[in-house]
């Protein structure tokens, strides 16, 4: 006889459990990593060739804007610690709100490269920069969207269930994970962008054996 | 049953269809016949491990097809025999791969001695360079490169004064001598592929590529373009004709160095409806019209687009085109006379015939050279 | 006593009834339970079952498919018979090459293994009751539908689409001189990116679902080859379909924006152009990268369902399942440091080949202990030649072809002269083109009845077969030898070459009345599957008394929620396959330890009391 087992601890739908979603997000985490990757390495193999310029030119909003995304962060990390109270989830609105400023002072830092004579088809380091930071900001703007989504019957003043409720923590950590990812990865490529040049690469390649020493 | 049948005509199929074939490598007209070594060697292994498994299939359906009270057997793996298959894999992959990394090593290593010549790539077409007397190759950059400088050679450096400049399609080289073959492209990606050589690479725009190999015996070879370069990729051909050392010796005096060439270049600009040094200086004495038409057609590139047999291509055919009536692109029709395939060749984006896209590079021409090619047109009838 | 499942007999369609109790949610919008009787147009266009969109996705991929096979058609037609079709011109020839090309690799091989096979599939395999995303599942779809229309789009923009090959490469793919270059390739740039996000959405649905929603018993080793080759196979997509993310962005900037990613300084058509310091190669690396992984995207279901074809139609346990997955998840791994065989003639530093010509190599050893391992199967099986079977015997021949010829092109001294011949036509349409393809109808015929509870008809399913197998031999078996030869790749037309003798013209008409042939018997797959989808004779729930978990769904169809009131428990892998005496020769995975003996197909050495090795 089959013997089919009543499955009644477990939910019966996997969609459902934080688990799963939490399982989603760091697979997801993985394919934007590669993502990253790549074009990290596309800038690196790029920086080998001749006539590479280094960006020299640090826009000051750059700074605002790494203590904006950070500001972002914490304010979600406050929200996943509160998550099943209220505050936290005011934690998160002012998240989204401090993102939304992230993207702001980004959008300043482009106007002020601009109007420096960086621009997107110059010389290749600048053609990274808005390219790299381009898609990070997307990648912001992807997850204000989801945040969004989570949270919409918040956003409408509907009366919310217990099950309803227990979902919404479970975005919350969620996002917070999304979020503190978000600002490592803008740490490095601010990094990448500003501190690897073609003398740090060779260091590294010569410690590893990928390259000869030259002559300095 | 009809299964196994299938897969042992397979098997002989194969078999008698390698045997039977007409199309094999073709004759090895280089240094390189270990390369042809280590394919015969792959292709032994590898055919036998085709015949074997497809035959062993075969039996396999056979012996133990689905029959009425037969179960199958509950055997589920045999660690001891699949650790044998990967080991017996694993030392055919080594005995393939051993005498293919020794011969690659080879090739990348071009002898200290090798004589050199450069092949610059361009939508559709060859040019050649020579090191000339110097032994050296002029320094070149993209931004010199013009139609009367197609390899961008920089005026300042004395050393490509004497580079010998190929005025047409084809490649002289000497049997027996090693050469580098140093590869440009002023476009986009080509490769410069001669099946009898076996060796080749591709020319990449920003890059100076290279490959080796002494070439074993006489005779003319045809150089296909084997990196897909736009519409004109099929048409884009050229030679190479291996000579014995007199023979190569003279080729190589009769063409002209760069330095000849600016100097004949700012003649014709001079004179008006110049004569013979206009054409170019390699294309030898003939004075016929059409003859001096046909040269230019070919030193040009323009075979690759236009054909002289009717036969449709990149761009419109010369067969019967003159005074045919055109229809162009803005609906107007206009006859093919002398002065509208004049403006033709030399401002190709006046007109675009109605149907061809507008893609013809524009070249400098002088009067005596259009001349000459339309009247080249007019004789293909 | 073995049961074979609650088998409904009447195979009737099953409709969707409304399920009580807690099978029919999916939590989508987070209400959670049952939603009642859905109105036509949410059960099966903006469904969140995943049997629905799998099957969203089969037709689709096969709808698009077909438009690729009639480009073929058109490609051979101005081969075999050069310049008699006035309409294939040079660019239209180009263009019919480049979309065959991409349509055939990504939107229908990898959506129709990932999207289709997948969807269908996993949750059935695994015990679970659908995707742990369906809704993203279902958006997944969608963007590919989006993928499919913008890419078809291109025929419609100025100027074309693109023909600058599949792979793109610049800088022709955005110069003049190539087609498509005003808005063919923009297209084609952004329908891949609206792909790549639905591969993404997908992508996640399958790994997550693997790793978490398997059903009580089913542990990783337990589960069928099939879902190990679609779980693996989609891991690769997640981390390469990035790559290619990449350099598609870096193109369009490069087009779009005027930057010079990829695009040195070059004098096109006689015009200095402002690009300056790009590079061709790292466009070529970064398309590798992710395109080598692609066609592992594209195998490794492939081996996964021929392993469980030729498991269930020779009625014996596949032949060593722990190396079995173990081979999937080192090609898996392997397939990630081989992409620089594609560029052995690129001017990359030629150091690069000693290492990627060993990889290379490397990896044919768990192919071919792949390959060993089926045909181990079959011997002392009870091989029974069905329709399925046939397909699955097929994909062992020509992949075996398709896979020794890789040999030649992976040593890099080898692949030197054949590089950009036929020879490598040859080589990617049998490993990429016909065996895969073998195993997709393979799978198609093998679970159709357990999409619509009805039996295909068998006489069109074997003329299919046999025109298809023989016919791709008699396509591409000659082929190589033109490559040896050393006929170049991507050329419209080969004319007046004193190398190229007048019987090699011969082969090719012979070639292109091969591939019309066989083109025109793909009608009979589709004929036999529209018409036995409504007439088909009922099948019953398991007629290849097979022992896997999607075999044994209450209702065939399976509906809504797949399990009825309780998940299934799984008490032994999907091979038990092979007794002797009884009634049955085989035993669920449900069968509970007391009810025919201990399990035996993923710990080596078996359960006192079972014989090793003895034909029954």
């Amino acid at each position: 006889m089959n013997t089919l087992v009543h499955s009644g601890a477990a939910p019966a739908l996997p969609g459902l459990s934080y688990v799963a979603r939490r399982a989603g997000l760091w697979v997801f985490l993985g394919v934007i990593t590669s993502l990253f990757m790549l074009f990290g390495a596309a800038y690196v193999m790029r920086m080998a060739m001749a006539d590479w310029q280094p960006l020299r030119y640090v826009p000051w909003q750059l700074w605002l804007s790494t203590a904006l995304l950070a500001g972002a962060c914490g304010a979600w990390e406050l929200a996943r610690r509160r998550a099943h109270q209220s505050d936290g989830r005011r934690a998160g609105m002012a998240g989204c709100a401090l993102s939304l400023a992230f993207l702001g002072a980004q959008w300043w830092a482009w106007q002020a490269m601009i109007a420096m004579q960086y621009r997107v088809d110059g010389n290749p380091a600048d053609s990274f920069f808005f390219m790299l930071t381009g898609l990070h900001g997307l990648h912001v703007i992807g997850g204000l969207l989801a945040a969004l989504l989570a949270g919409r019957a918040l956003l409408q003043g509907e009366a919310m269930g217990g099950l309803a409720r227990y979902r919404l923590a479970g975005s919350i950590a969620l996002c917070a994970q999304y979020w503190h990812y978000l600002l490592g990865l803008w740490l490095v490529l601010f990094a990448l962008l500003f501190w690897v040049t073609p003398d740090v690469v060779q260091i590294v390649c010569e410690s590893v054996g990928l390259r000869t020493p030259q002559p300095k | 049953m009809a299964m196994a049948l299938a897969l042992i005509l397979i098997v002989i199929g194969t078999v008698a269809f390698h045997f039977a074939s007409p199309w094999w490598l073709t004759p090895l007209a280089s240094n390189w016949q270990q390369m042809d070594d280590a394919l015969m060697l792959t292709l032994y292994i590898t055919a036998a491990i085709f015949i074997l498994i497809n035959l062993f299939v075969a039996y396999a359906v056979i012996r133990f097809r689905h029959r009425d009270g037969v179960r199958a057997s509950r055997e589920s793996h045999n660690k001891k025999l699949e650790w044998w298959l990967i080991g017996i894999t694993s030392v055919g992959i080594a005995v393939m791969l051993a005498p293919g990394l020794d011969v690659y090593a080879k090739l990348i290593n071009a002898p200290a001695d090798a004589m050199q010549f450069e092949v610059m790539g361009q939508q559709w077409q060859w040019h050649y360079r020579l090191p000339g007397r110097d032994g050296r190759l002029g320094k070149t950059d993209v931004r010199h490169i013009a139609p009367e400088n197609p390899f961008g050679l920089s005026e300042q450096d004395p050393n490509g004064q004497d580079d010998v400049l190929v005025e047409s399609q084809e490649i002289h080289i000497p049997v027996g001598r090693a050469v580098k073959v140093l590869l440009r492209s002023q476009d986009v990606l080509h490769d410069f592929y001669v099946p009898q050589f076996r060796t080749r690479m591709n020319m990449v725009p920003g890059m100076v590529t290279s490959f080796w190999f002494t070439p074993t015996r006489t005779g003319k070879f045809e150089v296909l373009c084997a990196q897909l370069c736009g519409v004109g990729h099929a048409n884009m051909r050229s030679w190479v004709i291996v000579d014995e050392a007199p023979a190569y010796a003279a080729w190589l005096a009769s063409q002209p160095t760069f330095a000849a060439k600016k100097a004949g270049v700012s003649a014709a600009a001079g004179a008006a409806g110049a004569g013979a040094g206009a054409v170019g200086a390699g294309a030898g004495a003939a004075t016929d019209i059409g003859v001096q038409g046909k040269l230019l057609a070919q030193a040009r590139g323009c075979i690759a687009c236009h054909s002289i047999d009717g036969a449709p291509g990149v761009g419109p055919t010369w067969k019967g085109l003159y005074g045919k009536n055109e229809t162009l692109d803005n609906g107007n029709s206009v006859v093919a006379d002398d002065a509208y395939l004049a403006q033709a060749i030399a401002d190709p984006k006046a007109s675009i015939v109605k149907g061809y896209p507008p893609v013809m590079p524009q070249q400098p021409w002088s009067d005596a050279e259009l001349a000459a090619l339309v009247g080249y047109i007019k004789t293909l009838k | 006593m073995a049961d074979e499942g609650h088998e409904h007999g009447n195979g009737a369609r099953g409709g969707h009834q409304p399920d009580g109790g807690r099978g029919g949610g999916h939590g989508g919008h987070g209400d959670g339970h049952d939603h009642g009787p859905q109105s036509w147009v949410t059960k099966y266009v903006w469904s969140q079952d995943h049997k629905v969109i799998a099957i969203q996705y089969t037709i689709t991929a096969i709808v698009v498919g077909l438009v690729a096979l009639v480009l073929s058609d058109l490609m051979r037609l101005q081969l075999g018979y050069p310049g008699k079709f006035a309409f294939i011109d040079a660019q239209r020839y180009y263009q019919f090459i480049t979309m065959h090309g991409m349509i055939m690799v990504v939107y229908l091989l990898t959506a129709l293994f990932l999207g289709g096979f997948g969807n269908y599939l996993i949750p059935l395999m695994v015990g679970a009751r659908d995707m742990v995303f369906p809704f993203l599942n279902m958006l997944s779809y969608w963007f590919y539908l989006a993928s499919v229309l913008i890419l078809l789009g291109s025929f419609f923009v100025p100027g074309g689409p693109t023909g600058a090959g599949w792979t793109l490469y610049p800088p022709q793919a955005i110069l003049p001189g190539t087609p498509g270059v005003d808005g063919g390739i923009v297209t084609m740039l952004i329908s891949l990116v609206v792909f790549i996000a639905a591969a993404t959405m997908g992508g996640l649905n399958y790994v997550t679902t693997i790793l978490q929603a398997r059903t009580r018993g089913m542990t990783l080793m337990r589960m069928p080859l099939t879902v190990w080759g679609i779980f693996v196979a989609t891991i690769l997509a997640l981390l390469a379909f990035p790559a290619l993310f990449v350099s598609g962005v870096m193109m369009l900037f490069d087009k779009t924006l005027g930057s010079s990613f990829f695009m040195p300084a070059v004098v096109s058509m006689g015009q200095h152009l402002d690009h300056k310091g790009g590079s061709p190669l790292l466009f070529q690396h970064l398309f590798w990268f992710f395109g080598h992984p692609e066609v592992y995207i594209v195998a490794l279901p492939a081996f996964g369902i021929i392993s469980d074809l030729v498991s269930v139609h020779a009625r014996k346990c596949i032949f060593g399942y722990r190396m079995m997955v173990w081979a999937i998840v080192i090609i898996g791994g392997l397939s990630f440091v081989v992409w620089a065989h594609h560029m052995y003639v690129s001017g990359m530093h030629p150091w690069f080949g000693f290492f990627f010509a060993t990889t290379t190599l490397i990896i044919a050893v768990p192919t071919a202990l792949k390959v060993y391992n089926w045909t181990l199967t079959l011997w002392r099986g009870d091989i029974h030649l069905t329709v399925p079977m046939l397909f699955a015997l097929g994909f062992i021949s020509t992949f075996v072809l398709g896979g020794v010829t890789g040999l030649f092109l992976g040593n890099v001294s080898v692949d030197i002269p054949l590089s950009n011949t036929y020879f490598v036509v040859a080589h990617f349409h049998m490993v990429m083109g016909v065996s895969p393809v073998l195993a997709v109808f393979g799978g198609l015929y093998h679970w159709f009845p357990k999409m619509s509870g009805r039996m295909y008809n068998e006489a069109l399913g074997k003329l299919h077969f046999w025109v298809t197998f023989i016919g791709s031999y008699a396509i591409f078996f000659p082929m190589h030898y033109l490559g040896i030869l050393g006929m170049p790749r991507r050329y419209y037309a080969y004319e007046n070459y004193s190398f190229i003798p007048p019987s090699a013209q011969l082969m090719n008409e012979f070639i292109t009345i091969a591939a019309i042939i066989v083109g025109v018997a793909q009608l009979a797959f589709v004929f036999n599957f529209i018409v036995s989808t409504f007439r088909g004779k009922p099948a019953g729930g398991n007629p290849w008394r097979a022992a896997s978990l999607e075999w044994f769904t209450p209702q065939t169809p399976p509906v809504h929620g797949n399990w009825g009131p309780e998940l299934p428990v799984v008490y032994r892998g999907a091979y038990d396959y092979g007794h002797a005496g009884g009634d049955t020769d085989y035993l669920p995975q449900t069968t509970g330890p007391d009810d025919g003996g201990g399990e035996h197909a993923a710990r080596p050495g078996l359960a006192p009391g079972l014989d090793k090795g003895k034909p029954a």
